[in-house]
């Protein structure tokens, strides 16, 4: 039998309008084989043009529908579900653009209407070769895990716990808190940064909903949305969770000393330790690097005084595997390391500092126990604070990390608070960004308090006469500066966390130009990747600051209870197929797929395509010779009658120019 | 890996030479069979046979100047998924080259198979070959076409010429084999040199206790085969691509093809179950030869005889080892092999890939590289 299409062209008012000839086009259409009825509309996403369509599939039977109007991006689906509502499968509809890809890029009003013409034949021609296409549903596991327990993802576990769901919550570190631990103070409100981290932090151990793994890592996830089976590493601690009560006279007396990370190297620590008093968990870890116990079997004096026994040096590495229905990856970001940009001299001049250094030393635990001192102890009379060190740099960074503004204002008005208000202090900056809520005034506030704000990059950070002087050009005034400092600290930016690559690629997303997750779209869709079931949640996707992280991350959260409490998945049917009887089974198809979601049958010696883990991207099927693995609704068949379609009108091609050689010839006049 | 043992050679006849190290693999209790070119019925073509009995071998001619197919095609059917026996296979190097692809493509296995190449002369078109032969005992053909010293003397030609594919092949010793039979160079009336290749063959010789034999210009000889092969080559990719560079030129070329797809199946490379030109996708409905008839006039019937050649090059120039049984098997004598082996040139020197040179080296399109092609590419960066 026949088809029965029916054929709509879009106005979208004057944007299709002004430019195509609708009503022609839709004349045009009438006359294409099999093309029942063709109308033109002034807005075909309208109430009453899809209630035009549903009505023609009713009253003139038809078993096909093209709308040509905007890019499917903008409303496939709405046609789809009309043609639902109509009694038609969703995927006996074509959409094609006669919008973005006509009308806006043409100039001429001729050429625009003969060019929606060759796309509405082609629609035309490929619906016929449509089929019906299902969607499927899928249970999804109520576990939730989180990956990274830093604010954000402290956040998402607590909302996700919240709801009902069980959290399995996974922290490379051995303890939660991320970098808010270690901050002391937190801009625009001044909020003592562990006075509203660690009731939060308590509660993650406290939830009975959360089951919490530090000093653990993510090494495998497999499966799809809905389904993820994630291996976790629980890397040996050689102190057991379950007996230690956290005494800390392990701490005091081991001998062996190396660098203390958390304060950022500012000072040393044991090689059993814990990051703070304030800890979660609060068992110590042993740094097996340089225990000598069990580096080289000596020592052993923090099994002997430990009360309850809890050290165990043969603690070995194991793997944990755990069935999850989605994933929010809250990795964060690592501060950069500021030793490339040698102009400024951290590493090479002792009293420039790293802005996270610069927290541990107003930090109450930290290595000056909260006292902004110089190395030689004294008090700093004056300090210069560079913003934007690797931030909208094209060297490092193009993008602007968003916190260093406010936190070096923070560092303005505690340097004020702490050491002095006679302390000097110079904010070389480029512009300064204070957007967020109450920020501007913290500025003004700042500004009051007597701090120096020069605008420009500075060139470089030199050492005379014992103090450092800050070389730069004050772009307000039109004046080269030099500003003699006893400290100076540098804004350095925020980086996609050191692991973050590795990160991807475990959990099957990608990173965008700048290394941060990439988002599945940038306004709408923040949260979510490209990968069904990954939500991403903080400073993972970008650089942000605290609240934004917290909202993002609830924002992550809800997407990963959304889709527990369904309960249910719909999986799209546009996926790959290999046809079975016309593999042959060269395997290559496999290597290609970026989803993993083609596996070999052995039996039957044939590639076989998961359909829950298919993204229908169509690598498999743009290798595959035999045409064996197809993607449906995008199958050859379809395609070649969309190409003889668009090729319909077209004259013969010019004969190609006269040989290029002859003309060149000398001679000829 | 540098055993070579000394194969005698008696009454002047290396082809016996050769069927005596075949029976000696075929005794030894590893091998089942030996895959091998047979002289059936007295005078016919000698066809790709696997021999189980040793004394079947006497009609084994691995030095004819006959080409009826690439054999990679068969030895991958001996050779996928469950063997159970080892067999041995004696091949020309352009079909252990695309054997080498195949199993690339999990299309055979190299694990039970011995591989026992033979320096390549050459060979006849299939017609040429009868003509060749005018009547005489294939095997003296055989030893006339080779005269004394393997690749120096002047081939009897019998007043035809070798096949193009053949001039103008530059891999006259065979690569990835496990035993090689050095003809080139040799004095064929004395000893043939048999160089073990790979552990697996060095093995298998020093079973067979031959004595050791020196160097004896093999080297010399295949570097002049090489340099008059490679300059042959030159020039007829030259001259193709002055003739097919636009898409009238091209169907010009083209213009004699009637879609028997005779190429697609004397191609080694081609390793599909079910060519797409055989499914529905090429099934057109009689009211879209109209429409496409109208659109121009006429329509030149069959159609899609360009498209089939293009995608052909698209799906299997880069796996292309020139063995030229696409040209031997047209029946309109289309020079495809031209064709092929100059976009083969032009696909392979993009990745710098030599199909069939090693087992570790994936098929370009098989394989993702982030920074290929950057030059391409990088205005999307």
């Amino acid at each position: 039998m026949a088809n029965r299409i029916g054929v709509y062209i879009c106005h979208c008012g004057s944007n299709i309008a002004g430019k195509v000839d609708c009503a022609g086009v839709a004349r045009f259409a009438s006359g294409i084989k099999d093309v029942a009825v063709a109308r033109d509309y002034q807005f075909m996403c309208s109430d009453p043009g899809q209630e035009m369509i549903i009505r023609d599939i009713r009253e003139h039977g038809l078993n096909r529908v093209v709308v040509a109007s905007c890019s499917p991006r903008l409303h496939e689906k709405t046609f789809q579900k009309a043609c639902a509502r109509g009694g038609l499968n969703p995927y006996l509809m074509q959409h094609c653009c006669i919008r973005e890809h006509c009308s806006w890029t043409t100039a001429d009003p001729g050429e625009a209407t003969a060019k929606a013409r060759h796309i509405v034949e082609a629609a035309v021609d490929r619906v016929g070769h449509h089929g019906e296409l299902f969607s499927r549903e899928v249970d999804v596991l109520p576990d939730v895990m989180v990956v990274g327990a830093g604010i954000a993802g402290i956040q998402a576990s607590l909302d996700i716990a919240k709801s009902g769901h069980q959290v399995h919550l996974v922290e490379k570190s051995p303890s939660i808190g991320g970098h808010m631990a270690q901050f002391d103070k937190t801009f625009p409100t001044l909020d003592c940064a562990a006075c509203i981290s660690t009731p939060k932090m308590v509660a993650v151990s406290q939830e009975p909903n959360i089951h919490l793994m530090t000093w653990s890592e993510v090494v495998d996830v497999s499966g799809f949305v809905g389904n993820y089976t994630v291996t976790v590493l629980r890397k040996p601690r050689y102190v057991n969770e379950d007996i230690c009560t956290g005494c800390g006279a392990c701490l005091e007396k081991c001998p062996t000393k190396t660098l203390s990370e958390f304060n950022e190297g500012l000072s040393e620590r044991r090689a059993i330790y814990r990051n703070s008093p304030q800890a979660v968990p609060s068992t110590p870890v042993i740094d097996a690097s340089v225990c000598k116990k069990i580096t080289k079997d000596k020592c052993g004096i923090c099994q002997k005084v430990c009360p309850t026994g809890a050290i165990d040096y043969t603690m070995r590495e194991r793997r944990e595997v755990y069935h999850v229905g989605s994933i929010v990856l809250a990795t964060g970001y690592d501060a950069m390391d500021p030793t490339p940009l040698r102009e400024y001299g951290f590493g090479r001049f002792p009293e420039v500092y790293t802005a996270l250094q610069f927290e541990r030393l107003n930090n109450a635990v930290g290595p000056t126990g909260g006292k902004i001192v110089m190395k030689n102890g004294e008090k700093p009379k004056s300090v210069g604070i560079i913003h934007c060190v690797g931030s909208r740099d094209r060297n490092y960074h193009e993008y602007c990390s968003r916190t260093c503004c406010m936190y070096a204002l923070k560092f303005d008005h505690l340097i004020k608070d702490k050491v002095g208000h006679d302390t000097r202090v110079y904010n070389f900056y480029i512009d300064m960004r204070c957007f967020g809520k109450g920020y501007e005034e913290f500025f003004r506030r700042v500004q009051e308090e007597g701090v120096t704000f020069i605008r420009g990059r500075p060139a470089e950070v030199v050492e005379e006469d014992g103090k450092l002087v800050v070389v730069g050009e004050d772009t307000l005034l039109g004046m080269n500066v030099r500003v003699p400092v006893d400290m100076v600290i540098l804004c350095t930016a925020m980086e996609p966390g050191r692991g973050a690559t590795e990160v991807a690629r475990v959990f099957g997303i990608a990173q965008g130009q700048d290394g941060f997750f990439l988002e599945e779209h940038p306004k709408l869709g923040p949260v979510s990747t490209a990968t069904d079931g990954v939500f991403l949640a903080g400073t993972c996707q970008g650089p942000k600051d605290i609240p934004d992280a917290v909202a993002h991350a609830s924002g992550g959260a809800a997407q990963a209870i959304a889709l527990a409490a369904r309960g249910k998945v719909s999986i799209s049917p546009t996926t790959s197929w290999i046809d079975p009887d016309v593999c042959i089974g060269c395997k290559v198809c496999i290597n290609l797929c970026p989803y993993s979601a083609i596996e070999f049958d052995e039996r039957r010696n044939v590639s076989v395509i998961n359909e829950a883990m298919c993204k229908g991207c169509g690598s498999c099927a743009g290798y595959c010779p035999s045409g064996a693995a197809q993607i449906k609704h995008f199958n050859q068949t379809q395609l070649f009658n969309e190409i003889d379609g668009m090729l319909g009108m077209m004259f013969e091609p010019p004969p190609p120019a006269s040989d290029p050689q002859a003309a060149d010839q000398p001679g000829e006049a | 890996m540098a055993t070579t043992a000394k194969l005698q050679v008696e009454n002047n006849n290396p082809v016996v030479a050769i069927q005596g190290l075949l029976r000696g693999l075929l005794e030894n209790e590893s091998i089942g069979g030996v895959l091998v070119p047979v002289h059936h019925f007295g005078k016919s073509m000698p066809m790709p046979t696997l021999v189980t009995d040793p004394d079947q071998l006497s009609g084994a001619d691995p030095l004819a100047p006959a080409f009826p197919m690439n054999s990679a095609k068969l030895l991958s059917r001996l050779t996928r998924g469950q063997t159970g026996e080892r067999i041995a296979a004696v091949l020309r190097p352009c079909e252990i080259r695309a054997f080498v692809e195949l199993v690339k493509l999990n299309q055979g296995s190299l694990d039970d198979v011995v591989i026992v190449g033979v320096d390549c002369m050459g060979a006849y078109k299939n017609t040429d070959y009868r003509t060749f032969l005018a009547g005489r005992d294939p095997f003296e053909a055989t030893l006339a076409f080779h005269g004394d010293h393997g690749g120096t003397d002047k081939p009897d030609a019998g007043g035809v010429e070798l096949s193009a594919a053949c001039k103008s092949c530059e891999h006259p010793s065979p690569a990835n084999a496990d035993l090689i039979v050095g003809l080139a160079g040799a004095d064929l009336r004395d000893a043939l040199p048999v160089l073990a290749d790979s552990a697996r063959g060095e093995a298998l010789l020093n079973a067979l206790g031959l004595p050791a034999m020196g160097e004896n210009g093999r080297a010399k000889t295949l570097e002049a085969l090489v340099k008059v092969r490679t300059e042959h080559r030159d020039a007829m990719i030259e001259a193709t691509r002055a003739v097919t560079g636009t898409l009238t030129d091209l169907s010009e070329y083209l213009s004699a093809c009637v879609n028997c797809y005779n190429c697609r199946v004397a191609c080694p490379v081609c390793y599909c179950k079910e060519c797409v030109f055989n499914t529905d996708v090429f099934e057109h409905k009689p009211w879209q030869y109209m429409g496409w008839a109208k659109r121009k006039g006429s329509l030149k019937m069959p159609t899609d005889t360009i498209f089939y050649h293009l995608t052909r090059m698209a799906h299997m120039s880069m796996a292309c080892v020139g063995c030229g049984q696409c040209s031997n098997a047209c029946p309109n004598d289309i020079p495809v092999m031209e064709l092929f082996r100059t976009v083969a040139a032009r696909t392979q020197e993009s990745f710098g890939y030599v199909p069939g040179r090693s087992l570790d080296e994936p098929p370009p399109l098989s394989v993702f590289k982030e920074d290929e092609f950057q030059e391409t590419v990088s205005h999307m960066a």
